[in-house]
């Protein structure tokens, strides 16, 4: 355990967080939102994360100043994406809104127009202005079982108090079929708080499950 | 166009996409305050204030909106004559 350094991402970390992103999204399933919700190939969807990521934009899962990396022998296991929801007053879904449509092309945004309503239903996760979230989480096979994720989580915690003493509570938004994450974040002390429930038939072909679980607790 | 002409074609636009004839814009009003207003929608909302205006955002104008009456003001500016 005391083998891995936990530090910031860096613009040259780009690729590992692009593949954390992906293998976040897929959450142990094959479907990638970003193909089925934007129609975009995932070789493209790659170029578009790391696009979004570049553009250093903070406040949201997609910036690349609130990724964590743990390394070991130099080599990255893991990342786990994390902020504070609102710290400068804009709400995390309108950051990643933004920049979604200032990255993504016109055709994918018209794409996901079409498509959206079919799982608003899981839309309506309150993201609470002063709390802590983790984002997207992805440790590399070879390190999984070594308390990669513990390691990165705490020292989000731990990095969160420093910055902003006031923060109380840590979120996550989990799809269900993801037992994994929601296991290790389990044994995270993290208990569910709520669970969304999308009711269209085609919510699963488009979304790695019909259900989002919110996890939380309380530093 | 004046201010309350620019709320009047952004409620229109409000609506539709959160498909809620009853929803009345304020200053303050934020994602939190909207059912559905996620990620995605907050997307879509940009591209059809962008279309609905004949505008384009910069992404530094837009990270600057905390609120709606903030989105009014960066239209304001975009819709003044150069």
């Amino acid at each position: 355990m005391e083998n891995y350094i936990i530090r910031s991402a860096t613009l040259n970390d780009v690729d590992f967080l692009v593949e954390t992103i992906i293998e976040a999204e897929k959450g142990g399933s094959d479907i990638l939102t970003y193909t089925t919700l934007f129609g975009l190939s995932e070789a493209d969807a790659k170029i578009y994360i790391a696009k979004m990521l570049e553009e250093e934009v903070d406040g949201c899962d997609l910036s690349l100043s609130g990724f964590l990396i743990a390394e070991r022998n130099r080599e990255p296991a893991g990342a786990l994406s994390g902020w504070i929801e609102g710290q400068e007053g804009v709400s995390s879904v309108m950051i990643k809104g933004n920049l979604l449509n200032y990255c993504l092309p016109k055709e994918s945004i018209l794409q996901a127009s079409r498509l959206s309503k079919v799982f608003s239903e899981l839309s309506n996760v309150n993201f609470i202005p002063g709390s802590l979230w983790l984002g997207p989480v992805y440790v590399t096979p070879k390190h999984r079982g070594s308390l990669v994720l513990a390691m990165l989580c705490h020292q989000h915690i731990k990095n969160a108090k420093n910055i902003y003493p006031e923060v109380k509570e840590v979120f996550c938004a989990i799809f269900s079929n993801n037992m994994a994450s929601i296991l290790n974040y389990k044994m995270l002390k993290f208990e569910v708080l709520k669970e969304y429930v999308a009711t269209s038939p085609e919510v699963n072909k488009l979304l790695p499950s019909n259900k989002k679980v919110i996890m939380h607790k309380t530093i | 166009m004046e201010r309350k002409e620019i709320v009047s074609k952004l409620t229109s636009v409000f609506r539709t996409i959160f498909n809620d004839n009853t929803l009345i814009l304020s200053d303050e009003l934020t994602a939190n305050d909207v059912d559905n207003w996620d990620s995605l929608s907050h997307m879509i909302l940009i591209t059809e204030i962008e279309k609905a205006f004949s505008i384009k955002f910069k992404l530094k104008d837009l990270n600057k909106m905390r609120n709606v009456g903030d989105m009014i003001e960066i239209i304001m500016l975009k819709l003044q004559p150069v």
